[in-house]
This record gives C-alpha cells, structure tokens and sequence, in this order.
C-alpha cells in the first residue's frame, strides 16, 4: 500500500495529497495508520523493553499494561527471582553441615571427601542432568526405588521429571560445590582454640554455635550463597532438559527469541534486563563483602 | 574398649551429622554414578532393565560406546569438541597469562577497571554473553564459522587464567626479575627463563580451567555454530531433547572420565604450588 502510493505520486505530483492518497486507500485518512509508520520508523524505541516488562506502547506512546493472556514475562522474572532464592537458601542449608565436616575431618579424610564435591563441580553440565533425567523420569531410579519401597504404586506414582521440581533439584545438585568451597575455607581458617574457650565458659554446646561458630562462618555462607544466586539466575540448559512447560526460566525467553521467533530485538530486551540484575547483584556483594566472593570461591 | 558416657551426646551428635552428609554426598553424586551402568544397557532405554538388576551378564553390552566411536556425527563432534578446546585452550592461556603480567605491573593504570572487564565472562549469565556474541559476530561475518567459536570460548576461558595467575603472581619475587636484568638478561629471557618457570603451576592451572570451560560449553555452540560445528556437549543436547538413547550415556561416562582425569590433574598442579605457598583457585561453570 505505501509501495503504491508511493509509485504514483511519482509519477504525477498530485494538487491535494490529502484527496490523493484516500483517493488510493480510505486507510491513508487514518490518523493510527500514519503513527505506526511514525513509530517503526524510528530509529531508537523502547517499544522492546516495554514488551519484555508487559507493557505495550499504544499509538500515542502512551505505557499500558499488555492484555491479561499476553503477560508473560514479569511473571518469568518473578519465577527466576523466586527459584534462584530457593535454591540458593537450600544449597546453604546442605552446604553448611557439609563443610562443616570437611573442616572437622583429618586431612586425608578431608581430602577425600573434598574429591567428592570436586567430581560433580568437574563433570559436565549436560552429564548431570542426563543423570538427573535418569533418575527422575516416570520409569526412572527414584520413582522404581519409591514403588519398590512401597511408598507408591504404580497408578499413585509421582511426576518428578519435566516440572518446577526436577529444575529445583538439578539446579541445586550443579550449583551446591560453588558454596560448600567458600563456606570450607572460612572454616578452615576458625581456630577450634576459640570453641573450646568459650566450652570452659561455661558456654553450652548450642550457645556455643550459635554466638561464636555461626558469626565467624557467616562471611564464608554470604559469599557462598552471593555466587550460587548470580548463577542460578541466568541459569538455562538444565532448565530447558527438565523444566518441561512450567519449570523455564526467563533465560528460556532469550533462547526461544534468538532460536525461533527470530524477534532478536526482544531478545536482546530481556538480555540486557537480566544482565542490568545480575551486575546489580554483583554490585551489592561487592558491596557488602569486599572483593571477596570471587576470590574465596574461585 | 570403654565408653566415655559422659561423652555420648557429642558422639550422637558426630554421628548426625555423617548421616546427614552422607545423604548430602549421595545427593551430590548420584546423578553422575547412574550414569556409568545405563551406558552399558544392552537395550535402547534409559532405564534399568530387569535383566541388569539381576547382574544378568546378557543385559550389558558396549554397544552404545561403538555408537559413539564408529558413528561418523558422533565422531565430528568429539573431533569438533577437541580442536575447538585445545586451540581456544591455547589462545586462553597465552593472552590471559599476558594481561596477567601486566595487571600485575606495579605501573598499570586502572588496574580495578581493566581486571573487572577481563574476568566479566566470569560474572555474565552465558545466555546473555551469547546473544551479544551472536549480534557482534554476524557483522564480523564469524557466526557458523570454527573461528567464531575460537574466538568466543578464548574469550570465555581467559579469565581463569588472569585469576590463576594473578594469584600464582601475588607470592612472585619481583627482585628475582630485576637480579636476572643485572645479571644481563634481556626482558624475554628473564620470561622465559625465570618468571614463566616460577608461575607455571598458576598458568597450567588457568589452562586446565580453560580447557574444561571449552569442552562443556553449549550456548555459545547453539547460538553461533552451524550444523558442521556440532561438539559433544551440542550432540548431547540433541539426542537428550530429540531422541533419548543410551549412546548419550556412553559419552557421559566417557566425559566423566576426561572430567576425573582433569580434576586430578589441577589436584597435583595445586599441591606443587602449594610447596611454593601459593594459593590456587576453583573455577565456575554454569
């Protein structure tokens, strides 16, 4: 349509171009018409970053929120937010007794089981969740085990693989060496002179832990739990193997926007915006810990 | 043997706590020793046949491993994954251990800033490094190319280096440098042969880290490479999402093996650097 008419007044400049154009189209008197090629043909527009937020620019540039059906994405990043919080609370709670032990064991045992942490933190990412797949599908270890057990039948069996779950749990597996390595070398540095001090106190056992042991480790569990986050939210292959529909991540967006929909501007919307949260959190614990997060863990 | 009653709750409380990291270690290792069994099932599932749970000897077979070894896509993508590794391995090392030096130049200006931009892959989510790539490649003419993919992992394994070496360089003398210059050695010679001896567990460490980092990275191998550019972790992603056999369970193991030997050699790598009191460091994957 603007192809035509703009082959014809070409042609022959026409007296009114108002009366030549709806002479063309009746569509050209629309004033919506004429906005929308205003607004593609702007060379910068936050049209992209309204949509990766649901919200739409209408003609006047004017914010709304986008229809009910169509919201999608705060939802995503709220689901990111909340996933990459809980596996960062649950790796510190699996962390902590664990580094605990390698702190308290002799060196050789230490040793070893320090081997054990490292295995998984060496071995590929798509072998653990192959792994994970294997044990969580419908036919798989967990679920055999479970029948086996007797806790479930074959008809009341659990749907462990392709949910929210199984990209909880295998996101936790992958991340958890990130934060027992930290939270293991600040407890390697705490003298037990100090434990047994406050002992001779009189200090009972939980006292002891709660106002002596858990104040001198919490640097070595923030900084931990800092690096499992950062991580977690921009985390996008294990996701995309076992989150099934509901168990995606914002990162999934990115992908399906370079890979499929081929929409690489609101690709790069949503890549700059989970980008702009991950600095921000670095920022913060920079901040609050000194340059020490990277440092202790890597 | 008598027992020190008075004793009995730290030893409950001990033994608590084995139980409880002995559930954590399973939690942490279990996904990665299913694996090794299901790599030898003689029938085309993922699962445990009954056949296996018997130790039945019929159930097991190699047949999956003479997939991955004799099958001509399979074989490009290890061949692809190596190459790939070992020149953006080279490439890591020899550019991080450089911008390392100079960090670590006394005179360098905005030391914070530079060493900030050069270990931010460390910091970035990979998806999002890899859409930039995507977008800053094409107008290169690099995307589907192997020197795209060079380019990039360099890019993503270098900052393991700068830090390992870095912290190799914190315990570094500097008067041994300048008694190599008195002593008449030109700047490439004290290099080669005092500096790079002294901090090579620090570069070779980096490099290991490099490697490793390269060998599982997939992102950046969807985004920008091509079909001939496939690698063992993009093989992997296909067959998990499109056909599910067990010849993936083979490369895992196979994998886990390169990872055992990878792991174990940054563990000798520490220990000589630790004799030399400096500080080693473990790596992020994604």
């Amino acid at each position: 349509m603007v192809q035509k008419a703009f082959r014809r007044s070409m042609l022959a400049p026409p007296s009114s171009w108002r009366a030549a154009f709806a002479q063309l189209s009746p569509e050209w008197e629309d004033p919506a018409f004429w906005a929308a090629l205003k607004r593609v043909g702007q060379p910068l527009s936050l049209r992209q970053y309204a949509y990766a937020v649901d919200l739409r620019l209408d003609q006047n540039d004017q914010l709304k929120l986008a229809p009910d059906e169509q919201r999608l994405y705060v939802g995503l990043f709220w689901r990111t937010f909340w996933v990459s919080a809980g596996v960062t609370l649950f790796c510190a709670l699996l962390a902590y007794p664990l580094a605990y032990l390698l702190a308290s064991s002799s060196a050789k045992v230490a040793g070893l089981l320090l081997m054990l942490v490292l295995m998984p933190f060496w071995t590929s990412v798509l072998v653990r969740t192959s792994g994970w797949i294997v044990l969580l599908q419908d036919q798989g270890v967990v679920n055999d085990l479970l029948i086996w057990a007797g806790a479930v039948s074959e008809a009341t069996k659990p749907s462990l693989n392709n949910n929210l779950f199984a990209t909880f749990v295998a996101m936790s597996q992958i991340l958890l060496p990130f934060i027992v390595l930290p939270i293991f070398s600040v407890m390697k540095t705490i003298p037990p002179t100090y434990l047994r001090a406050a002992r001779s106190l009189g200090a009972p056992p939980l006292y002891c832990f709660l106002r002596v042991y858990l104040p001198m480790t919490l640097p070595g569990v923030a900084a931990g739990m800092s690096l499992v986050f950062i991580q977690a939210v921009g985390f996008y292959i294990t996701p995309a193997l076992v989150g099934g529909q509901r168990g995606q991540l914002i990162s999934a967006m990115i992908s399906y926007h370079m890979q499929s929909s081929l929409n690489w501007g609101l690709a790069a919307a949503v890549s700059v915006l989970l980008l702009s949260a991950v600095l921000t959190l670095y920022w913060i614990s920079r901040r609050l810990l000194g340059p020490g997060p990277i440092k202790v863990a890597r | 043997m008598t027992v020190n009653w008075e004793r009995w709750p730290a030893l409950v409380g001990r033994g608590l706590l084995y139980a409880i990291c002995a559930l954590i270690l399973l939690f942490l290792v279990a996904p990665i020793l299913v694996v090794i069994p299901l790599s030898f099932n003689a029938e085309p599932f993922f699962t445990f046949t009954p056949g296996m749970l018997r130790l039945d000897a019929q159930a097991y077979s190699t047949r999956w491993y003479e997939v991955v070894l004799r099958d001509p896509v399979w074989l490009q993508s290890i061949r692809n994954s190596l190459l790939l590794a070992v020149l953006s391995t080279l490439l890591a090392t020899t550019l991080g251990t450089m911008a390392a030096l100079g960090l670590h130049n006394a005179r360098m200006p905005a030391k914070g800033l530079i060493t900030s931009i050069l270990i931010s892959p460390m910091i970035v989510p990979p998806i999002v490094a890899a859409t930039g790539m995507y977008f800053f490649y094409s107008r290169l003419d690099l995307t589907q190319t192997m020197t795209g993919l060079v380019v990039a992992h360099t890019l993503l394994g270098s900052p393991f280096v700068v830090v390992t070496v870095l912290a190799t360089l914190s315990n570094f003398d500097g008067n041994l440098t300048r008694a190599a210059a008195t002593l008449g050695a030109n700047p490439a010679q004290t290099f080669l042969k005092v500096v790079l001896p002294l901090i090579a567990p620090g570069v070779l460490s980096g490099a290991v880290f490099a490697f490793a980092t390269s060998l599982d990275e997939l992102i950046v191998v969807l985004f920008l490479g091509s079909v001939d550019q496939r690698t063992i972790p993009r093989q992997m992603w296909s067959g998990i999402r499109e056909n599910v056999s067990p010849a993936i369970l083979a490369m895992a193991t196979i994998l886990i093996a390169v990872s055992l030997a990878l792991m174990i050699a940054l563990e000798l790598l520490r220990r000589r650097a630790d004799r030399r009191g400096a500080s080693m460091s473990a790596p992020a994957s994604q």
